[in-house]
């Protein structure tokens, strides 16, 4: 673990939510105010590991007509605010139905990070872990981990010897309020992948500095999409009032 | 058992689910088989569901239809109005066994929600249900059947507010509190052991049609027929009959028409593959792959998705897949009616209308099954107002104005 390097932040949005130019003053606004690293959600109709505010921002996007074919454009704005990493999200029907091997290539392409997919586990993974995981694919296929998950499944995570993992801090699903306990430290410090990108139900800076040490970065998810939720429709609010929430975490 | 039906099923589920799946499969090896539950089971299949549930010989259809014998299993009289008690009753008896204080379920049209409450109650366990808000409010009867089986019902507002958002609701729920509660799906689909469980449960309806018809007639039947949403009436018929000589049909949803939204007819092209809500299979879904919305007269076909089984059974021709339109379902509603003096469930009058199609070709001396897994009380509301609108509707309003004066109790 990366003891001495600052924890970075890793802010969540959902693609089309609350609309184009609302994504994209939201995006603008957490990477002017430091966030390093941004996650960016492929809207799904059936999104099972997601909370109310990520389901309730994603339903929106899709019923403003959002197609996966759209995704690229938010995609090509974030890649050009200059974050260190962009990681995209979403379910495995979305690739499923892309062509799995063909979404990793343009992924790759597009010169994102990782890819996560909660509901593609390990043992059913579809190509998906195999492939990234080849010479010459620079993207990851990022695994999830969650806090107490049982020995026979931890030890098949570690044989993936993936370079980074998301771990769902509490046994749930995103958007409720999570503590960080001993149990959950030290799960962190045990599962020996290099960077951890550890989330769900982060909404303070405190809980960010007790993960310190013991992540690479902490996801901000259904806090931010809260915050464009209360912002309202006019980009420019939109801005502030993510600028204002994002720089209390960088 | 297996979690694999050919390249459908699986367990496509998040990390978080994976503890609660584990838990499930290792009591559906050990306890279901364990003499112990098996009698227990059986004795309430018995003694609370009403089972064996009859095979009725329809011989004035037969004889008007002049071709195959008609014949039909009545599993709608079993407690609750239809074959959903057979699983919901073995699921919650099964957390039962495993220390559970209390299940979580699903429902869309409230068969099945109103089947798991009603086993909740028997046996003393604490029920929630997870119903979408559009459902909400087309099946008030049976949300309050729930309510008095003393179920909680929890309205769902995300998605469509319907069944695959009450299923997506009730999954996560079971993720927060999987160490006390069970969650009884109540098809036979969803991520592994879902598919086996719930057909192993329900296989019941094909055992005694099988032991029945040979015992009536001497021989198997050339045909059984059943209707298909998820798929587990269909898979409780057919599989005792999957190695016998025996043409099975499934009946989907055609809805009042073939274009995207207004039917839910999953195979002969409807459907395409899709890894959805834990399991593959194929879903109605639009070509970037969001769930399609579905339409169908009777609420319990009124599904994207169905069993894995069900697709390889197709795939391999073992059973045929056919459709039938809501205008056809209630004509044969009211044949069975008229002729028979059965009340179909709209959701089984789609295997009716198959019958009434196909019998008249079929020899003399021919047998045909049709699966009744559903009587129609439940669909007096939809009934009524179709086939009766202008007494109904004067009906709903005097009784609209008799309650008016009525304090809230």
């Amino acid at each position: 673990m990366i003891d001495n390097q600052k924890i970075k932040i890793m802010g969540h949005l959902v693609a089309g939510y609350p609309d184009t130019a609302g994504f994209e003053a939201a995006c603008s606004a957490m990477s002017d105010s430091g966030i390093a690293i941004l996650e960016i959600q492929i809207p799904f109709s059936d999104p099972t590991a997601d909370g109310p505010e990520n389901t309730g921002a994603g339903e929106a996007a899709l019923r403003n007509g959002f197609k996966v074919e759209d995704f690229y454009r938010y995609l090509n704005f974030a890649s050009a605010r200059g974050f260190d990493e962009i990681h995209v999200m979403t379910y495995a029907n979305i690739i499923f139905r892309y062509g799995i091997r063909k979404f990793i290539d343009d992924m790759n392409k597009a010169k994102v990070t990782g890819v996560i997919v909660p509901d593609l586990p390990i043992e059913d993974e579809e190509g998906f872990y195999s492939y990234a995981s080849q010479d010459g694919v620079a993207v990851d296929a990022v695994p999830v981990a969650v806090v107490n998950m049982i020995p026979e499944r931890i030890e098949m995570l570690r044989n993936l010897h993936a370079e980074r993992c998301y771990v769902s801090l509490r046994q749930g699903v995103t958007g409720t309020k999570t503590v960080m306990d001993n149990d959950t430290i030290q799960f962190l410090d045990s599962l020996g992948v290099p960077k951890l990108y550890a989330g769900f139900g982060i909404s303070t800076r405190d809980q960010v500095d007790a993960l310190q040490g013991h992540a690479y970065a902490a996801v901000v998810g259904s806090h931010f999409t809260r915050t464009i939720r209360n912002a309202g429709s006019d980009p420019k609010i939109i801005y502030r009032e993510m600028y204002n929430n994002a720089i209390k975490f960088s | 058992m297996g979690k694999w039906f050919g390249a459908y099923g699986g367990q496509y589920v998040g990390e978080v689910l994976k503890p609660a799946l584990a838990e499930l499969e290792k009591a559906v090896i050990e306890i279901l088989p364990s003499e112990k539950f098996r009698s227990e089971y059986l004795r309430l299949l018995r003694n609370f569901v009403g089972r064996p549930t009859p095979l009725c010989p329809a011989e004035n259809l037969t004889e008007e239809l002049g071709g195959a014998s008609i014949y039909v299993k009545m599993e709608g009289l079993a407690h609750t109005g239809a074959h959903k008690i057979n699983n919901a009753l073995g699921q919650v008896l099964l957390a039962k066994h495993m220390g559970k204080n209390k299940v979580i379920a699903e429902t869309g049209a409230g068969q099945h929600g109103v089947a798991v409450a009603s086993a909740a109650a028997k046996l003393g366990l604490s029920c929630e249900i997870f119903m979408g808000s559009v459902d909400v409010k087309r099946q008030q009867p049976n949300v309050f059947l729930m309510k008095q089986f003393g179920a909680d019902v929890q309205v769902v507002e995300d998605g469509t507010k319907t069944l695959k958002d009450a299923v997506n609701a009730a999954l996560k729920d079971w993720v927060r509190e999987s160490k006390r509660t069970a969650y009884v799906l109540g098809s036979a689909l969803g991520p592994y052991p879902y598919p086996d469980m719930v057909r192993d449960f329900q296989r019941v309806i094909g055992d005694e049609t099988r032991s029945q018809i040979l015992e009536m007639t001497g021989r198997l039947p050339d045909e059984v027929v059943a209707c298909c949403g998820g798929g587990s009436n269909a898979m409780g018929i057919f599989t005792a009959f999957l190695e016998d000589p025996v043409a099975l049909t499934a009946v989907e949803a055609g809805g009042f028409g073939d274009k995207p939204g207004e039917h839910a007819v999953r195979m002969n092209g409807g459907g395409q593959t899709g890894i959805i809500e834990g399991y593959k299979s194929y879903f109605l879904q639009t070509d970037d792959g969001q769930v399609q919305s579905t339409h169908s007269i009777s609420a319990g076909l009124d599904y994207a998705g169905i069993g894995p089984q069900l697709v390889q059974l197709y795939e391999t021709g073992r059973v045929k897949f056919t459709k039938a339109y809501d205008s056809e379902v209630l004509q044969a509603y009211q044949e069975f009616a008229q002729k028979e003096g059965i009340i179909f469930a709209l959701e089984s009058a789609h295997a009716a209308a198959e019958v009434l199609k196909k019998a008249s070709q079929m020899k003399k001396n021919s047998i045909i099954v049709v699966n009744m897994s559903g009587r129609g009380d439940k669909d007096l509301f939809i009934t009524a107002g179709e086939l009766y609108t202008h007494e109904w509707k004067t009906f709903l309003n005097e009784e609209a104005d008799r309650l008016k004066d009525r304090s809230v109790r």
